[in-house]
């Protein structure tokens, strides 16, 4: 028991050290310009549909930020998840950190977590949040509606985003360990977030309650506003149940990709 | 009574084809400086990832400061520090973040000025003082080396394993790194692999020599140069055939290498048999025709004992 207690001890001190360098790591240049660069994509973009003339989606700008944040930062954390995976697979730098006291399953688990954190802050919270102080300034939007929903409601879909990103993070990692292939994985996962965004025949739309593309998918997938939309103005979440869902298919994600990993020759 | 600091028994790899480890056994003691030879492609490297946890073995067992590798690695880790070949380290990162990262993977690691002290003291002991801020994309393959093995000791390990620690480094990296192995042998067992014979002969008191995956010659470096016994050095001047045909016949004289200088030839005799040697002087000196200037127990080399075991091709 006591060589049990001992190696549990020197798991987690190995996991964390690991975690702890990967959350720092988004402390300082790297994390600014990821912050920089998501704060560019989403507020640049966000801007320019809100402030078009010429088209509805001027008339939506909390809709289409929401819609972006399920977009852009997924599809950033799909390319860092492959880069963290097999990058350091390739590259020697995985077969490194495992010869120390680090299990495998903390290695994967703590490289998937800590890029999940950096970015739901940098791609997700901040950016999210700069657009909820200045989108009801700008003029169009003012017209429409002009008050801003309340705070705790936007701060929830937000959290809702979070969750998205999480699945396609964990979806993403189990590939890589699978295929561990650069570019073949990062593409399996945006087909996937793709099939479960439109609308398939062979999905009911009732099914998307349950499923992850209930908190991303279009109007016409499952058949209503996107979830976040909704709630932010009020409305009941009628997509709650995939939030539970999504996180623990996350969750098993990561523990099937934990799983491959300690068979892996490094 | 200790553990040894790795024990390997019939250790088998196997990849799809290629047989690397074929019944590998070894033994390195704990204090002692183990120098692991073999050629390219002979299973060093394999074997030294085996110990790490990074492979697994076919079949077979190995033992890391008693712990087995298979089901107590993360224990045998923490008290082993590792240099791999080729050693790749996060390019963004410092010499000083890179040793303080990898201090903090240890349980009961310092923390604060302490950690920091210990950091800088390891960076010292390397000799990379003035490069603790440079990244490691600026570095040199000599400094990566020497970053690799102040990353190797900041856990403070028991046993230090390093994989061709002075492959690809000048000759004056391959000094400090030698002296710095020397240094780290007063605290920890070193088992290292290399293709340098010099170097084994010089820091090494225990020799493994690995061919096709299986150890050829094991202990130390003592046992390994004076392997056979009965291998003599004779000066010799003078009409030599004669002598030369009747040792020839003798059962007892297994081999003669000759080299000759003008009017001296060195041999090298080989003698099979415990007496053989009592009787070998008695019939040099009996033959009028040629003077015996030199005899004594030949002077082997490692090398001589490595292309005696190994043999001259070099595996891949």
């Amino acid at each position: 028991m006591a060589t049990d207690v001992h190696t549990v001890r020197i798991g987690l001190s190995g996991s964390w050290g690991v975690l702890r360098g990967e959350l720092g790591s988004w402390i300082g240049r790297r994390g600014l310009f990821q912050l920089i660069l998501w704060l560019v994509i989403v507020e640049g973009f966000l801007y320019i549909t809100v402030t078009s003339e010429n088209q509805p989606f001027g008339k939506l700008g909390y809709e289409n930020l929401l819609n972006m944040l399920m977009f852009f930062p997924v599809f950033g954390g799909i390319i860092l998840a492959e880069a963290a995976i097999i990058g350091e697979y390739h590259s020697g730098i995985a077969a490194w950190l495992v010869s120390k006291p680090v299990p495998r399953a903390g290695y994967v688990t703590a490289k998937l977590g800590g890029l999940w954190v950096g970015l739901s802050v940098t791609a997700i919270l901040i950016p999210g949040l700069v657009a909820n102080w200045w989108l009801p300034r700008v003029e169009p939007y003012r017209f429409v509606a002009p008050e801003p929903p309340p705070f705790g409601r936007f701060l929830a879909a937000l959290g809702v985003t979070i969750v998205v990103l999480g699945f396609f993070i964990a979806l993403t990692g189990f590939l890589a360990v699978v295929v561990r292939r650069r570019g073949i994985v990062a593409l399996l996962a945006m087909v996937a977030w793709l099939l479960l965004r439109i609308p398939l025949p062979q999905i009911p739309t009732s099914w998307h309650r349950y499923l992850p593309s209930g908190l991303y998918g279009t109007s016409e997938t499952i058949g209503g506003w996107i979830p976040g939309m909704e709630y932010i103005h009020g409305h009941p979440f009628n997509q709650a149940s995939a939030v539970p869902v999504t996180m623990l298919a996350a969750a098993l994600l990561v523990a099937g990709a934990v799983l491959i990993y300690q068979r892996l020759e490094l | 009574m200790t553990v040894p600091a790795v024990e390997i028994r019939q250790l088998k790899k196997r990849y799809r084809k290629v047989e690397a480890l074929r019944g590998l056994d070894l033994t390195v003691d704990q204090g002692s400086v183990c120098g692991f030879l073999g050629p390219n492609g002979a299973g060093k490297t394999t074997t030294m990832k085996i110990l790490m946890g990074l492979i697994r073995s076919s079949s077979g067992w190995a033992a890391v400061l008693g712990d087995d590798v298979r089901d107590a690695s993360l224990q045998a880790r923490a008290r082993v520090g590792y240099l791999p070949q080729d050693p790749v380290f996060p390019s963004s990162q410092t010499v000083r973040s890179v040793v303080a990262s990898v201090a903090r993977l240890y349980p009961g690691h310092p923390r604060g000025s302490e950690l920091r002290r210990r950091v800088d003291d390891l960076i010292d002991r390397v000799g990379m003082t003035d490069k603790a801020r440079r990244r490691v994309r600026g570095l040199s393959g000599g400094e990566r080396q020497r970053l690799g093995v102040a990353q190797a000791l900041v856990g403070d390990p028991d046993l230090v394993i390093l994989d061709e620690p002075s492959a690809g480094l000048d000759p004056m990296g391959r000094r400090n790194m030698l002296a710095l192995i020397e240094e780290i042998s007063s605290q920890a067992t070193v088992f290292y692999s290399t293709h340098i014979l010099d170097d084994v002969e010089r820091i090494s008191d225990t020799v493994v020599m690995i061919s096709g995956g299986r150890a050829v010659a094991h202990g130390s470096l003592d046992e390994i140069l004076t392997v056979s016994e009965s291998d003599y050095a004779v000066r010799i001047r003078g009409e030599t055939s004669g002598i030369h045909d009747r040792l020839r016949a003798e059962p007892w004289v297994g081999n003669i290498d000759i080299r000759r200088y003008a009017e001296i030839e060195d041999w090298r005799i080989r003698l099979v048999g415990d007496s053989a040697a009592d009787r070998l002087v008695p019939l040099l000196v009996s033959d009028g025709a040629c003077d015996v200037i030199e005899f004594h127990l030949s002077d082997r080399r490692l090398e001589d004992a490595y292309l005696e075991l190994v043999g001259a091709d070099d595996g891949d």
